[in-house]
């Protein structure tokens, strides 16, 4: 009976909504729901985007953040369920509204929004100093996309941006979430490299920015997709409520040497910049990372034709499947891709069929034992009882809890050196096959 | 006998079943009459008109802990019992909900619908959800009429309860029939005749449009009680009959929309595809039920046999759950190494309780490099509740979900709920049945979640033990020597595997081997010999550790010792002692505390030279914090206060110390300034670190799960002898913005 699957603790849309209000570094999330919903989500929306001095309980001892700093809630019980939540959604508001808060929405856990409770009546009967939304279904077992992107498009249709002077050379940020494992060196290191072609990052949205800067959102000159996967809907959003263009890499996020330029590449053309200072970035980091792999490959023959596995969304999947094999030699052994963009999924059947790796497709890792795997800690920690050996490196939450003191990316060049260090390090203690070793 | 009288909301139902209870009465039956409907006016006229308290109503204002049956169960005419559920004012809650909950309660506080001669439900309206559905289910309701008038939404209502009675009509035809409470001689009867030809039920009994009806409310009475000569009255007499006299129960068949309107309204002739029937042909007796276990349903004879129910503390107090019951049954479930859980619900709520699980697996392969499989990769699968099984309900596709269990070749299968599944009122019994029929050599359990709906994470766990991992025990099985099994330890915990080594060391050192850990790291096989082991020890003797022990005294009848694993030296004195002394070895016993006591003193004296002196104030939420205070004392140090605060998984404070410091429970922790101040400690101790301290000061974290075993509490005397030399505030702390 030995299974070794994690994808059903893979969370849905419940806490897409959530992490996206929570992304918003002045905006709360106010749960109407059992105490249950609250306390995962409380943990890894500080974990993911501190904001907290203390994590002592004491000082969150007051009603409705039992214990935490993040997300308070309702705390809904069986009576709650029959009589409705009337009363203590008329008490939260304003204690939540008396933080300070720039907006605060509110969600209803799944078993609430079964009840029917009227949220949009509870906010505008508290009449609060403080924007609000309302999001009364987030969805049941939809993906946590889905529920991201539902939370972004209410945030903008309760805010309203106006119309304002574009800044030069401006885009924003679409599809990054903080629940992405690697969301702050990404935005970091995004950041750096179109700054260094002279463009400006207007607005992450909901990945570390203002309720201001959601405000502002028309400032930017053109709107640039990280994931595909969370901004699907967000992208006729876009264009039919602030007349914005957004930009989608047919290659999918910037992850790799070859996907970042081209990235790079393409908002440059658009914005009508030169691309050759993040394109001279690029080929500085990879005569280093030629000079360290040259070394390696020297003596182990490795990375080349090393095994390799990936669980990703597709926008993720599709150009490290692509790197690995082509940049590092690896050999993609099993692709698990959860949702995607249909042109991007198609990419990734495209590439594995010209490869000669049609099984790798949605492939069960422990049985390919791959010698590398890219995927979440739960995934790498439950491989790991199969026995086999492999190099495990997380690109998705849950993670294993190391904690990153200089914020790690897996996109952009600084992406590329990390994974390509993990690779070897990790290789470096595999032994090849006997009969294969020269002196 | 139970009844449940269904139709729709308005036609009359509350009326008709007031006077056939009091038919009933009259006959000399026992008759209990539940209403099922907000409006909570189902027994009025049983009752006088005399408002009584509804059940919804009674458990909102009164702690679980101090619920009475007798509170919610009012004498009415002729004796006849009546009940109410009550509900939310329209527009607001659930409804559907209520009708569970207060069945729910009714169950907890222990109403034996057996004891009564006839049982009637009376049922608000149409079946517009699972909640409303619920006197439908096998155990509730064996018989069903239902109640018509001659319009069309009456008998559209009454066409769609017959689908409902379908739905639920698994294993054995319920309907009796139609029962016409006419709306005069000028309406069209033939209309009902069609109908009823069309769905194959007899009409039971045609209730005529009568003024007497109205003036026996008036009189805030049935007409049987008003008026006991009249004709009206000798109706119920005759209907009451029948239900006494006649069982003849029918499949139930119903009509699908078109055909209703033009076949019963229109009198166009119906083809006999329109009319769906009971596809369902093994029919069994009606009235019969399987309880959740597998077992018949229980006989009034023997409800004294009722097992003791256990409550967490934050359920019998009424206090905010901390957690759900779901969360706190998965984390229990999958720690059966051969099971497979089934998660009835949204994926959020898988993923939300496991990670929980995850939390401490990760933990322990961090730390310890340790894997356990039930802790990084549990074996559960989430029916991923999408938004078209909550309207149209999910047995369906749990059945579906089950038989993905079943392809993994558990040793058991676990089917755990989550709140939308309770609050839509999916019957998941139904789905266990049919995965049983299947597999009937693999156990399929049922385990009492609801989400947060039946209780908090704790109740979670008290259940999966209870009702999931103990229904595996073999009573056959007879206890073996120098054997036992361990109650209660924390699968959240960090230390619960390096805690069982260090017991398990000890154990071993005195010849006794480990059985069943109830329930951690274990399997159906383990389980199923668990009264092998001739002496069961709780890890803990806090609140659930408490609960444990009952259950396994109550329950099982199997002896427990009073000690739980212990931390620090004193403790581990004991229960060596405790347990050598069960199993006659004594003299081992005192050989193993000797062995340690010389290195447990020659450790004292390496850190004392530090310590002594120093005082101490401790803060915590764990209410055994001896295992600290021995350490402290042992190493000369002034114990100033220890401050107990509230806690959601404790709630009682012991001490073998009660005169050596100063102690505080249910801690206001507004006051801990102004003890610092008076009493400048040297080192505080909590389970977090403090911020914004009046003055610099040592403080240093204590685990909620002390390590166990002699040096429990000297682990942290190395610690603090080192800590109290450092800086008293790291430069770091300057930093912050």
């Amino acid at each position: 009976m030995t299974v070794y699957d994690a994808s059903h603790l893979a969370p849905d849309s419940l806490t897409g909504a959530i992490a996206a209000i929570e992304g918003v570094r002045d905006a709360a999330v106010l749960l109407n729901g059992p105490t249950g919903c609250k306390f995962y989500h409380g943990a890894v929306c500080e974990n993911q985007l501190p904001r907290a001095d203390s994590l002592d309980p004491l000082y969150y001892g007051e009603e409705f953040y039992f214990g935490q700093p993040r997300v308070p809630v309702t705390y809904l019980d069986d009576y709650d369920y029959v009589f409705g939540a009337t009363a203590k959604l008329e008490k939260i508001l304003p204690v939540v509204a008396g933080k300070g808060h720039g907006l605060i929405g509110v969600i209803n856990s799944p078993g609430a929004a079964l009840i029917g409770d009227d949220l949009l009546r509870f906010i505008d009967g508290a009449a609060l100093p403080v924007p609000c939304v309302a999001i009364e279904n987030t969805g049941f077992s939809r993906p946590l996309s889905h529920g991201f992107e539902q939370a972004v498009m209410a945030m903008f249709s309760t805010l309203s941006p106006r119309a304002c002077d574009k800044k030069r050379r401006s885009i924003n940020l679409l599809g990054l979430s903080i629940f992405h494992r690697y969301w702050e060196g990404n935005l970091m290191e995004l950041t750096r490299l179109l700054g260094a072609c002279g463009v400006g990052v207007n607005a992450a949205v909901c990945a570390g920015c203002s309720v201001s800067d959601l405000e502002n959102i028309m400032a930017a000159q053109v709107n640039v997709v990280v994931h595909g996967e969370y901004a699907r809907d967000l992208l006729p959003f876009m264009k039919q409520h602030f007349d914005m263009e957004t930009l989608v890499h047919p290659g999918g996020a910037p992850v790799g040497f070859d996907a970042t330029a081209g990235w790079i590449k393409m908002v440059c053309r658009t914005l009508g910049v030169s691309p050759d200072p993040a394109l001279d970035l690029i080929r500085q980091a990879r005569q280093r990372s030629h000079q360290v792999l040259n070394r390696f490959n020297a003596l182990t023959g490795l990375p080349k034709g090393a095994g390799f596995a990936v669980e990703a969304d597709a926008s993720l999947a599709l150009p490290l499947t692509t790197w690995l094999y082509d940049y590092l030699g690896m050999v993609p052994v099993a692709i698990r891709v959860d949702q995607g963009m249909p042109e991007q999924l198609d990419s990734i059947r495209a590439f594995l069929h010209r490869i000669d790796c049609c099984d790798a497709w949605q492939a069960d890792m422990a049985t390919a034992t791959p010698d590398v795997v890219l995927a979440s800690g739960a995934s790498i920690a439950s491989l790991r009882l199969a026995g086999f050996p492999f190099v495990g490196i997380e690109t998705s939450l849950p993670s294993l809890g190391y904690m990153h003191m200089i914020p790690r990316a897996d996109m952009g060049v600084e992406g590329a050196l990390y994974l390509v260090e993990q690779i070897i390090n990790g290789l470096s203690g595999y032994s090849l096959p006997s009969g294969s070793v020269s002196a | 006998m139970k009844i449940a009288i269904y139709g729709k909301g308005g036609i009359g139902k509350s009326t008709l079943s007031a006077n056939i209870s009091a038919a009933l009465a009259r006959c000399g039956k026992k008759v209990l009459q539940i209403g099922c409907d907000p409006k909570h006016d189902s027994t009025r006229l049983l009752t006088g008109g005399k408002p009584v308290m509804t059940a919804l109503d009674y458990m909102k204002t009164t702690p679980v802990a101090l619920q009475r049956l007798d509170r919610v169960l009012h004498r009415g005419y002729g004796g006849i019992v009546c009940a109410e559920a009550g509900g939310p004012e329209p527009g607001v809650g659930c409804a559907g909900r209520g009708i569970l909950s207060t069945f729910a309660l009714f169950e907890r506080l222990g109403l034996d619908m057996n004891a009564f001669d006839v049982v009637i439900y009376d049922v608000l309206g149409d079946v517009v959800c699972g909640g409303f559905a619920v006197p439908l289910r096998r155990q509730f309701a064996d018989r069903v009429y239902v109640v018509t008038s001659e319009e069309f939404m009456a008998l559209y209502a009454a066409n769609n309860i017959l689908k409902g009675v379908k739905n639920f009509d698994d294993g054995g035809h319920r309907l009796s029939g139609l029962i016409l409470n006419s709306r005069g001689e000028d309406e069209d009867r033939q209309s009902v005749e069609r109908f009823a030809a069309a769905v194959q039920l007899p009409i039971c009994k045609v209730v005529p449009r009568s003024d007497l009806f109205r003036r026996a409310e008036r009189l805030e009475k049935t007409v049987v009680e008003a008026f006991p000569d009249a004709s009206e009255a000798r109706i119920f007499h005759d209907l009451a009959r029948d239900i006494l006299e006649h069982h003849e129960v029918h499949p139930a068949r119903f009509l699908d929309d078109v055909c209703l309107e033009s076949g019963i309204f229109n009198a166009h002739p119906l083809s006999d595809e329109r009319i769906l029937k009971q596809s369902d042909t093994r029919s069994r007796a009606a009235g019969t039920f399987v309880s959740p276990s597998g077992s018949s349903a229980r006989k009034s004879s023997d409800i004294d046999d009722r097992p003791p129910v256990f409550l967490s503390k934050s359920l019998l107090n009424r206090e905010p759950l901390h957690g759900c019951a779901f969360s706190g049954a998965l984390s229990t479930t999958t720690q059966i190494t051969d099971a497979v859980t089934v998660a009835h619900g949204p994926r959020s709520c898988t993923s939300i309780a496991g990670q929980a699980i995850l939390s401490a697996g990760f933990r322990l392969l961090a730390r310890n490099w340790m894997l356990l499989p039930g802790q990084v990769a549990p074996a559960v699968i989430s029916s991923d509740m999408d938004e078209s099984q909550v309207i149209y309900g999910g047995s369906a596709h749990l059945q579906e979900t089950l038989e993905r269990a079943m392809a993994r070749h558990p040793g058991v299968v676990f089917l755990l709920t989550t709140c939308p599944a309770g609050v839509i009122g999916d019957d998941p019994l139904a789905a266990v049945r049919e995965i049983r029929h299947k597999y009937p050599s693999v156990p399929v359990i049922p385990i009492t979640s609801d989400g947060n709906l039946q209780g908090d994470y704790m109740q979670g766990v008290i259940n999966a033990c209870m009702e999931g991992a103990a229904a595996l025990i073999d009573k056959t099985v007879t206890p073996e020597p120098f054997c036992v099994n361990i109650l209660g330890e924390k699968n959240i915990a960090f230390n619960t595997e390096t805690n069982f080594t260090t017991m398990t060391t000890l154990l071993d050192e005195l010849g006794i081997t480990v059985n069943c850990r109830f329930v951690r790291n274990t399997s159906v096989g383990r389980l199923k010999n668990f009264l092998k082991a001739s002496l069961n020890l709780p890890a803990f003797t806090d609140y659930l550790g408490r609960i444990m022990v009952n259950f396994v005294r109550e329950t099982l009848k199997q002896p427990t010792a009073e000690l739980p694993f212990p931390v620090g030296f004193s403790e581990t004195v004991a229960w060596i002692r405790e347990i050598s002394g069960f199993f006659g070895k004594n003299q081992e016993g005192e050989e193993l505390i000797e062995i340690h006591r010389a290195h447990y003193d020659h450790m004292i004296a390496g850190y004392k030279a530090a310590l002594e002196g120093k005082r101490l104030m401790i803060i915590t939420y764990i209410h055994n914090v001896d295992w600290m205070v021995e350490a402290a004392f042992d190493l000369g140090m002034v114990v100033a206060k220890v401050c107990i605060l509230n806690y959601s998984q404790d709630n009682r404070f012991i001490t073998r110390y009660p005169d050596r410091f100063e102690v505080e429970t249910d801690y206001d922790p507004a006051k801990r300034d102004d003890d610092l101040r008076r009493l400048e400690p040297d080192l505080v101790l909590g389970n977090y670190t403090p911020k914004n301290l009046p003055f610099p000061l040592h403080v240093d974290i204590i685990p909620m799960c002390p390590d166990a075993g002699f040096y429990g509490g000297l682990a942290f005397a190395r610690r603090w002898a080192t800590l109290i030399k450092s800086p008293v505030v790291e430069g770091w702390k300057h930093d912050g913005i």
